[in-house]
């Protein structure tokens, strides 16, 4: 009688992944903390304990990469996700707010002071599970709110935000069918990959042949890892769509935000007595592979990057850097530069992270780019409700490391547009995200 | 002159960005419904532009110009004008 092992899914990792690995190893190299982000959303009414441990252990179960470990493949030397692990649930904690009456055992000073717990991480042992971690806060009477710690390697934003959307399916249809994890798998051999990597090579070197700037100045560093968002009322926000529309239709929001964040970037640099040098900006696009039932992926990351320069006069104001950044993708979509990337991050996958991150470094004198940035649309799809409340707002919390060591980033929830500054307190100060605070509100709001 | 009707920006979507396009895709059907990103959008102004000499203005890069083949009829027919 003969038995079959029991096949064992892997998943191997995107071009983008392979990236986010090495930024990861970046991370833990400096403090041994990794790539993670948080993410807010606050709720009406009152949190289900018992309900919401059964999503915990539901995810898990249908979900195997949530158990996942990254692992290397011996031959090839391509990473790939190995769900292998134990579907445990999903680590859930509750607390309440001091003052607030519930059941909660765990009491809490306040929401920020678990933010601020959570951002400054975990030491990173292994790269398996967790990948996830939940905290439910009860913040008042009728209004909680819960907190998702998640790891880069495994999760983008947007992912993340599909998360949240099927939570909140599951809640409603405990039969609903998940989203299934499509294999994204790139058979080209590794000289093709070359090839096809050129003019990308080319448009890098370019990039680094003139000095470009960023808030940690080219060098590795550590530092308590903070985040500092403002969101702005409905009316706020509508009015900041008027002033957009003078520039630009609403497809044009991925530039705006994007020029946004460098102008906000100027405002620092210019404090500092660094003018006229240039600004690298990166700007990923999502390209969300679906499943047999046309659901998008919600794991790994999946984005074409895209790579500018913006200079000096280019940052006039929001208007001219918005149509600069937006000649400059007519440009590289033209010349296919995004598949190219994407050519370059699949071959340098199968490099450790370290090497990958020191050419990177070498052609750009020591730099990777001059911040980060991502604008992630409406949350959720415009998901108005949570596991059985009314979705106040919800905003993203990245973490990053140096280089660059600051974003910038945009989200909107339930008519509310958040801009959200992420950064290394060794490389931007307080009082530098305040004049970036007010860079944004004169930009958008003409203050 | 080239053919500027709602079919056949139909067709352009279909062999620029969404492949999978039905066959019978109606001229007011929705291209964001059926996938269309933002990417696809910039990929779209590229062709319109190869392809018709048209350039599109950043202030006509909205969800309403691009929404249906209707729409990129209508805003190309304008351009011509």
């Amino acid at each position: 009688m003969s038995t079959t092992a029991p096949v064992i899914p892997r998943f191997p990792v995107t071009g983008t992944d392979g990236f986010v690995i090495a930024l990861d190893h970046l991370a833990r190299a400096a403090d041994g903390r990794g790539l993670d982000a948080l993410t807010q959303a606050d709720v009406r009414g009152q949190p289900d304990e018992a309900r919401l441990r059964w999503l915990a252990g539901e995810l898990s179960e249908r979900m195997p990469l949530l158990h996942a470990t990254l692992r290397k493949d011996g031959l090839l030397a391509v990473p790939y996700w190995e769900c292998s692990g134990d579907a445990d649930a999903i680590p859930i904690e509750f607390h309440r707010v001091r003052g607030v009456t519930g059941p909660e055992t765990s009491q809490i000073d306040s929401i920020s002071d678990l933010r601020a717990l959570r951002m400054r991480g975990h030491q990173r042992v292994s790269l398996g599970p967790p990948h996830i971690r939940l905290d439910v806060v009860r913040t008042g009477d009728q209004t909680w709110s819960i907190l998702m710690l998640w790891s880069h390697l495994l999760l983008d934003g947007t992912g993340v935000e599909l998360l949240f959307k099927h939570m909140d399916e599951l809640w409603h249809d405990p039969q609903a069918v998940s989203p299934q994890q499509p294999s994204v798998s790139d058979n080209r051999p590794w000289w093709k990959l070359f090839q096809e990597s050129e003019a990308c090579g080319r448009h890098l070197i370019k990039l680094g042949s003139e000095p470009f700037v960023s808030a940690s100045k080219g060098r590795l560093r550590t530092g308590r890892r903070c985040c500092f968002w403002e969101t702005f009322s409905p009316e706020e926000t509508a009015k900041i769509k008027i002033t957009l529309g003078r520039i630009g239709g609403d497809m044009m929001r991925t530039f705006f935000y994007a020029a946004l964040a460098a102008r906000c970037h100027q405002a620092v640099f210019h404090s500092r007595g660094q003018h006229g040098l240039s600004y690298a900006v990166p700007m990923p696009v999502q390209q969300r592979p679906k499943d047999a039932n046309g659901r998008a992926a919600v794991f790994q990351n999946h984005m074409a990057m895209f790579f500018f320069i913006l200079k000096e006069n280019d940052l006039a104001d929001l208007g001219t850097a918005s149509k600069a950044l937006m000649r400059q993708h007519m440009e590289h979509l033209k010349l296919k530069r995004h598949l190219s990337f994407n050519a370059m991050q699949l071959l340098m996958r199968r490099m450790p992270g370290k090497t990958m991150l020191d050419l990177v470094r070498l052609g750009q004198r020591g730099e990777i780019a001059s911040f980060y940035h991502a604008y992630t649309g409406n949350f959720g799809e415009g998901m108005t409700t949570f596991c059985g409340g009314e979705i106040v707002n919800a905003v993203h919390m990245p973490t990053l490391c140096a280089p660059p060591g600051s974003g910038l980033f945009v989200s909107e929830c339930r008519d509310q547009l958040t801009v959200t500054v992420s950064h290394l307190d060794s490389c931007l100060s307080e009082s530098e995200t305040e004049l970036m605070r007010e860079r944004w509100r004169s930009d958008l709001l003409g203050e | 002159m080239p053919d500027t009707s709602p079919s056949t920006m139909i067709s352009l979507v279909r062999e620029t960005v969404l492949p999978d396009l039905p066959a019978d895709f109606g001229a007011e059907a929705d291209f964001f419904e059926a996938g269309l990103d933002s990417m696809g959008v910039m990929q779209l102004v590229m062709f319109l532009e190869e392809r018709f000499a048209k350039k599109v203005e950043p202030e006509e890069l909205s969800r309403a110009n691009f929404r249906s083949g209707k729409a990129l009829a209508t805003l190309v027919n304008e351009k011509a004008a």
